[in-house]
């Protein structure tokens, strides 16, 4: 096996020192590392957006990115987002199962960082990368939308401070060496 | 009562009061997305009069939940529902009895609101733990359950004591806002986030047969057993390959399965994706590991076009009125019902329709946890299987074990739809952990294996005839289809009906999908009974084998059923120059909620106006179905518009459905409308190819499309008032969403298209025919 190599990362404006193996995404680097859970493993092909982040600001899918190119940025997961999204898509009814959400929250907040007042084509644009089974895509479009409102009101949309990061916690999580049954 | 209520009869089988105050209901049933938790903490608060705040729904769990079976069918507010808020009642009853008895006051004077039992003088006794556990064990007795009591009308379940309607589904929001808030805040909520210590991370493969050829594939797919013996071992440098992977602790070998264990999610399935791509090249055949799709579609014996030409067993389902005295037990009565024959001066109208099989397609691969004691005496299992109950007895009879030496947890996952790969990795999971006693295991299955693996919804076609009169009149109307069985849900064979437990070395084949009774909603079958009144009806079923496992997808037959039944009947309404409406409505007179859920979507959807509107747009068309689902359920009525261009479009949907009174309309409204955007999917776009060996080709997103946000349909929902008792609403809008949407192409082109999914090459090919 391949020795980890540690690696800083700024998640949700914290730094966060974790060990990371090769190969290692940005998805488990945050699932697996640092125990940040609301980042969703999806397809783990980049087809399905469950897993989406923010690097500088940017929706980006995790689970295709190593762990090692989001050094130097600036992520943003679930954790970290604004509030008031949580609240909309609440409020919509837009969240069934829930599960492709946290990545939809997560380029809805991409674009209302750069658009505040945004169409229905663009909110459409945002979320085109994401899939959505429950059927919920109507309500989340609305969220969307309530959301953007939700934020011109003249304070400033974006993160909180971020208290979720966990860089005490490593990557490797300590378990038995079962051997090799075969 | 309730069927729930009569194999478990005390309420503290179902309410338990807690030291802090709080109401934890016990239910089967598990919340899968479709806010039914919420729904039942409203109706619990309301009819027990507390705070919903301090109502807790628990997960079910083999170790105190009642066993209600699977959470399908639509059926957990008619089942647990009703259970719960009667039992309630009773409770509630019970608590104002004994107040008044300690008190000596008349009973009366005592009221239980708000957790605080209140009395004459102001006096004011919260309800305890200690309170509740006196009342709680009795078993209910049937002069103490109410909740029926209502001559038919079911006012009391409309109205219990605590609670207004609208106060019961205020409760409900609450209850479902908490959730989805703390669903998208931080801290974990699915499967997929549960922490146990010394966890470890695994991925499961599906082996192939290692030829894969045709048959064997087959066998591999139904069964399993030829693939254990054909499964030679893998190759030792392949095995090497994957040990090296980083954060691999073991890799495990079982014939037909693989299994990784590592010591992170991402590590064990990226470990297991280096399996099948170094598989795929040596070419081996590994669920998953990407062959090439055969374009043109499906062959035999998968191609429900084909399947009337072979001799699969049929039999008739029912029937009504058929001239034919003749009929189910007649040995030759089945095959000779297929020939409808014309009535003096009449015609017969009548059409082949098919469906494709269809991919659940949850967003979120399955998952399990598992864990077994250091003796591998007990086993402990966390699932988002719909029915715990059901896979602790096939997980205790794939191991040996009593069912009181498993015990199954329910934990959210990705919403499921019916029966997917969640059962099966739950097997997966507890036997990689095998390989570590005393820790628990997560088995996350790969996206491809996902697709794989997990069963499918299955294909099915359908011939429907009518026989008109010489006055264009149904006088006879036959239904005919032909489907594998629509379950192979666990808990119901007799050998486990868990994947890997068949793939691995002495494993028994799956069972055959079966369909559930009619009486319980059919499979395959499910709504081929006409709800019309015609003089004479018979429905044949044919059930037919095929190399894919086949099981419950969202609504079974209905989907197709009620496709062909309400496509055929616009078709008449053509040729014999009536309208739609009135056709309908003239054979619904039985039915009067039917009647006035019909008239509410001509009224809801602007029927006559928009009709108006759209002549003379080009591509522009307007359809409508109906169909009470199960025949037993909700009545349901659509209206759709479609624009067809490129590729058909669905711009709205108007969806009118009676469920009787909705405990939680919000949810009901949500259920709905998610319920028809699936089914337009499923009848735009969706149909899993095979590859060229027969094995099932989607390995991504890309190979299986679903329907996105720039084409999902405006959708308006309207529930009738109504104080009836409460019916499901998940399933009820599919078929008639997608036969308003067939009817709505043909009124935009003039073409009618039979076989599902409406692609753009089928519309072309049928404008060209």
């Amino acid at each position: 096996m391949a020795r980890p190599d540690a690696l800083t990362l700024a998640i949700n404006g914290l730094a966060a020192r974790i060990e990371v193996a090769p190969g290692d995404t940005l998805l488990d680097a945050l699932r697996d590392g640092l125990g940040l859970t609301g980042t969703r493993p999806g397809c783990r092909q980049g087809g399905c957006g469950a897993c989406h982040v923010l690097i500088d600001g940017r929706s980006v899918a995790s689970c295709e990115l190593p762990a090692e190119a989001a050094a130097g940025c600036q992520v943003t997961t679930l954790e970290g987002l604004d509030p008031r999204l949580a609240q909309a898509f609440a409020d919509e009814g837009a969240a069934q199962c829930g599960y492709c959400i946290p990545g939809m929250m997560v380029s809805a907040q991409a674009l209302i960082r750069s658009v505040t007042d945004p169409s229905l084509a663009q909110v459409r644009q945002a979320l085109a990368r994401h899939r959505c089974r429950c059927g919920a895509h109507r309500r989340i479009e609305r969220a969307v939308l309530r959301a953007a409102a939700e934020g011109r009101d003249g304070s400033t949309w974006g993160a909180p401070a971020c208290r979720d990061a966990r860089p005490d916690k490593p990557a490797v999580v300590a378990s038995v060496d079962v051997g090799n049954p075969t | 009562m309730t069927p729930s209520l009569r194999k478990h009869p005390r309420p503290s089988q179902w309410l338990v009061f807690t030291e802090d105050g709080g109401v934890e209901v016990l239910t089967g049933k598990v919340e899968i997305g479709q806010a039914l938790h919420a729904a039942l903490a409203g109706w619990v608060a309301g009819s027990l009069s507390w705070p919903v705040e301090r109502v807790r729904v628990v997960a079910p769990d083999t170790t105190r939940s009642p066993d209600e079976g699977v959470t399908s069918g639509s059926l957990s507010m008619q089942d647990s529902g009703r259970t719960l808020a009667g039992v309630a009642a009773v409770v509630r009853a019970r608590l104002e009895d004994d107040a008044a008895g300690r008190w000596g006051v008349p009973r009366t004077t005592v009221r239980l609101v708000d957790a605080v039992l209140t009395g004459p003088d102001g006096r004011r006794e919260p309800v305890t733990a200690h309170l509740g556990r006196t009342v709680l064990d009795p078993a209910v007795g049937a002069d103490e359950w109410t909740l029926e009591q209502a001559d038919g009308t079911g006012s009391r379940v409309g109205a219990p004591q605590g609670g207004s309607p609208a106060q019961v589904d205020g409760a409900a929001m609450a209850s479902r806002r908490a959730r989805v808030k703390a669903m998208l805040g931080a801290g974990g909520h699915f499967i997929q986030d549960l922490v146990l210590p010394g966890l470890l991370h695994g991925c499961v493969l599906h082996r192939m047969a290692a030829d894969g050829a045709g048959p064997s594939v087959a066998a591999a797919s139904m069964g399993g057993a030829e693939v254990a013996q054909a499964a030679t071992r893998p190759d030792e440098k392949v095995l090497s390959l994957v040990r090296a992977m980083p954060g691999v602790r073991a890799v495990i070998v079982d014939a037909g399965l693989l299994g990784v264990l590592a010591d992170g999610a991402g590590r064990a399935e990226r470990a297991a994706r280096r399996w099948l791509s170094e598989a795929a090249a040596a070419g081996a055949e590994v669920a998953g590991s990407g062959r090439q799709a055969v374009a043109s579609g499906l062959a035999e014996p998968l191609n429900p076009s084909g399947w009337a030409s072979h001799p699969w067993p049929a039999r008739c389902v029912a029937r009504h009125g058929s001239p034919d005295e003749r009929g189910p037990d007649d040995p030759d009565g089945a095959q000779r019902l297929e020939a409808l024959h014309a009535p003096e001066g009449g015609r017969v109208v009548q059409a082949v329709f098919t469906r494709g099989w269809l991919a659940h397609a949850s967003i979120g691969p399955s998952c399990a946890l598992a864990r077994w004691t250091d003796d591998l005496g007990t086993l402990e299992v966390w699932t988002h299987s719909q029915g715990v109950f059901n896979l602790r007895r096939d997980l205790a009879l794939a191991w040996g074990l009593d069912e009181a030496a498993v015990v199954v947890r329910h934990v959210p996952g990705a919403g499921c739809y019916g029966h997917n790969g969640a059962d099966d990795v739950a097997f997966d999971a507890s036997w990689l952990a095998r390989q570590a006693p005393g820790y628990p295991v997560r088995v996350n299955w790969l996206r491809e294996q996902e697709w794989r693996s997990a069963p499918l919804g299955p294909a099915m076609r359908v011939h429907v005839q009518a026989a008109l009169d010489a006055q264009g009149r149904i006088v006879h109307w036959h239904h005919a289809f032909w489907s594998p069985g629509h379950s192979s849900r666990p808990g119901r064979s007799a050998t486990p009906s868990l994947r890997g437990h068949a793939l691995r070395h002495g494993g028994a084949p799956l069972p055959e999908p079966i369909d559930m009774p009619l009486a319980t909603g059919g499979g395959g079958e499910r709504n081929a009974v006409p709800g019309y009144a015609w003089p004479a009806w018979q429905v044949i079923g044919h059930r037919v084998r095929v190399p894919w496992r086949a099981s419950a997808l969202r609504s079974l037959g209905a989907h197709a059923n009620v496709y062909a039944a309400e496509n055929l009947l616009d078709d008449i309404a053509r040729q014999t120059g009536q309208c739609p409406w009135a056709l309908r409505l003239a054979a619904l007179t039985h039915e009067p909620r039917a009647i006035a859920v019909l008239n509410r979507a001509r009224t809801g959807s602007r029927w006559d106006a928009r009709r108006a509107a759209l002549a003379g747009i080009e591509g522009a068309g307007l359809g409508l179905a109906y169909a009470r689902y199960k025949n037993t359920g909700a009545w349901c009525a659509v209206v759709a518009e479609v624009r067809a261009e490129a590729v058909l479009r669905v711009l709205r949907l108007t969806v009118v459905a009676d469920i009787g009174l909705p405990i939680h309309p919000e949810g009901a409204v949500q259920q709905l409308e998610g319920g028809a955007v699936q089914a337009t999917s499923w009848t735009l776009m969706e149909s899993v190819l095979a590859d060229a060996h027969g094995g099932i080709a989607p390995a991504t997103w890309d190979d299986y499309p679903i329907i996105g946000f720039d084409a999902v349909p405006d959708v308006d929902v309207h529930l009738m008032p109504s104080t009836e008792p409460p019916l499901g609403a998940g399933e009820a809008a599919c078929g008639p969403a997608a036969a308003a949407i067939g009817n709505a192409l043909f009124d935009a082109l003039g073409v009618r298209v039979r076989d599902l999914p409406l692609t753009p090459e089928r519309i072309v090919a049928a404008m060209a025919a």
